[in-house]
């Protein structure tokens, strides 16, 4: 299927794949919300920058019981293999010991391919709160045993989880770099004095002098995506929604990941993660921590470059302002400082005004 | 004295034994040359230390023989061999029991839930060693206490730690001169 690039084309995709759904999923008992918060909003653009991402839905319904559930539904074909991946990523997730008790995956109600579709459904996890509206410490905990978990498995130890880690992928040293070696190239469409083309030539720069520092943490099971949209709590046990962002690489990817999320998000959550590195892990670990956050804001303004080009009026000022943003928090990042409050505040300003009511909408209770 | 720590987990691989090993190295340093020659690649740092890594991507024959060679390198410059307990570490000491006169002190800093063979290995290297110290019952008080920035910790713990930590050392420590005069 031809990559959606439009928000009209994309409306256009949701009303003829959720008219041929509905008659579908009432076979087997299971009806559509009304309201689709996750089809909405800037939802179209979101492509995956770092691997190849397949167009699929993700739909809130109920079963006849009218209990809450999950629908993820798609006719293409990658989006079709990005399911059933993760179905089995999900799967082999519980065959490593260490996750036992701290990754809870929502229980699986109906998996099934039919008319073309690959349909996956899962119940729904109602969560008493967000997680960004806990109390800091609660959060910080939640973090920290979940990236603790990650860490207990190396695919350099165990001939079962070396197996295993070709399912769900290996990115070594070199990998991270060739990829920052690519983000140079896709910021191309900046204007040609935009300060993004210089840092990202000195990220590659400190990653290609830090390749034994990524190369000392690489092996471990890491997940990539690991931000509080992709996870909920419930009873405090922590469900994954996302298991297809799990592979094996430098252990500070998935770290990086979430405190450069909290930049903006809870930038106290932020620097007590990394107060919490400083004091307890060794020197050469907060290296490796500082090259993968360098790595993965390097990713974030090559990703929100290339929504340029899909973007119009005031989605593409806001994308703009975000290359900006994370321009800005990079330049910090390089000198081993996070951006300041002000810039914080000022683009978090400018989001509110540019989003539209539908991405708002999108946005609610997200995180 | 001229010390090689032989261990199968060492930072960044993430476990227990692991941790220890650094603090073992970390303090031997003080007051002894100290050596490592472990399983894996691109160990964590210890300032004096020298490293010898043996990486564990090698099939189990080859990295057992790698490590019997290495020790077998090491034996002229070493007074003492600090063997922690495992298959992986004690067949290649075993063997090198019979081509040296080097004192080895086996640590068993885990229980032995493995099969016939290795307690097979175990049995005979416990014949050849020269001194054995246990951190079954102590290990978890010579972890270092995290530090979290927004809980309080107890305020014992690390103190407790330190003092758990004297005392072992003091411990291989008159094991290393008690059977190096007699």
């Amino acid at each position: 299927m031809t990559p959606i690039t439009s928000k009209i084309a994309w409306d256009a995709y949701i009303a003829n794949e959720l008219t041929t759904l509905s008659p579908l999923l009432s076979v087997y008992g299971f009806t559509l919300d009304l309201l689709q918060p996750h089809t909405i909003g800037e939802r179209f653009l979101m492509q995956a920058v770092t691997t190849i991402g397949g167009q699929k839905l993700i739909l809130l319904g109920k079963d006849q019981n009218s209990n809450p559930v999950i629908i993820k539904a798609t006719r293409d074909v990658v989006g079709k293999n990005e399911i059933n991946h993760e179905r089995l990523c999900r799967s082999l997730i519980n065959e490593l010991n260490f996750a036992y008790n701290v990754f809870a995956a929502p229980t699986e109600l109906l998996h099934l391919e039919e008319a073309g579709f690959v349909i996956n459904i899962q119940e729904y996890i109602e969560q008493e709160t967000t997680f960004l509206e806990r109390p800091l410490a609660e959060q910080f905990i939640f973090a920290l045993t979940a990236f603790k978990a990650q860490e207990h498995s190396r695919a350099t130890t165990g001939g079962h989880v070396r197996h295993i880690s070709k399912t769900f992928g290996y990115k070594t040293s070199t990998d991270y770099l060739t990829l920052c070696t690519r983000f140079i190239s896709d910021i191309s469409a900046l204007p040609v004095l935009h300060p993004a083309h210089a840092l990202l030539k000195e990220v590659a720069a400190r990653l290609q002098s830090g390749q034994e520092r990524i190369a000392q943490y690489s092996g471990f099971l890491t997940h990539t995506d690991f931000v509080p949209h992709n996870f909920r709590i419930k009873n405090d046990q922590l469900y994954l929604l996302d298991f297809s962002a799990i592979r094996f690489g430098n252990k500070h990817e998935g770290w990086a990941r979430f405190l450069n999320f909290m930049t903006l998000y809870n930038p106290a959550l932020e620097q007590a993660l990394i107060d919490y590195v400083e004091t307890n892990r060794a020197a050469e670990e907060r290296e490796s921590l500082q090259l993968m956050r360098l790595f993965r804001l390097a990713e974030l303004i090559t990703y929100y470059t290339k929504t340029l080009g899909r973007s119009e009026s005031e989605l593409l000022t806001l994308n703009t302002a975000r290359i900006q943003f994370w321009t800005d928090a990079l330049a910090a990042e390089l000198h081993n400082t996070r951006v300041s409050r002000e810039i914080v505040t000022a683009y978090q300003s400018t989001r509110d005004t540019l989003r539209s009511d539908e991405e708002k909408r999108r946005q609610q209770g997200l995180h | 004295m001229r010390l090689t720590v032989v261990t199968p987990l060492f930072p960044p691989d993430v476990h227990d034994v692991a941790n220890y090993h650094k603090d073992l190295v970390t303090r031997l340093t003080r007051e002894h040359t100290v050596t490592v020659a472990l399983f894996g690649y691109l160990p964590e740092g210890v300032p004096q230390v020298l490293f010898t890594t043996i990486d564990k991507r090698t099939n189990v024959t080859t990295r057992l023989w790698q490590m019997f060679c290495t020790l077998l390198t090491l034996r002229k410059k070493t007074d003492w061999f600090i063997v922690t307990n495992g298959p992986s570490t004690e067949l290649p000491a075993l063997i090198l029991s019979f081509f040296t006169r080097t004192p080895i002190l086996l640590l068993s800093s885990d229980s032995i839930q493995s099969g016939g063979v290795y307690r097979l290995i175990h049995k005979l290297l416990l014949q050849k060693v020269q001194a054995t110290i246990t951190i079954l019952e102590t290990r978890n008080v010579l972890i270092r206490p995290e530090i979290h920035p927004l809980i309080a910790g107890s305020a014992s713990a690390l103190s407790d730690y330190e003092t758990a930590w004297a005392n072992h050392l003091t411990d291989i420590t008159h094991l290393l001169n008690y059977d190096t005069h007699h």
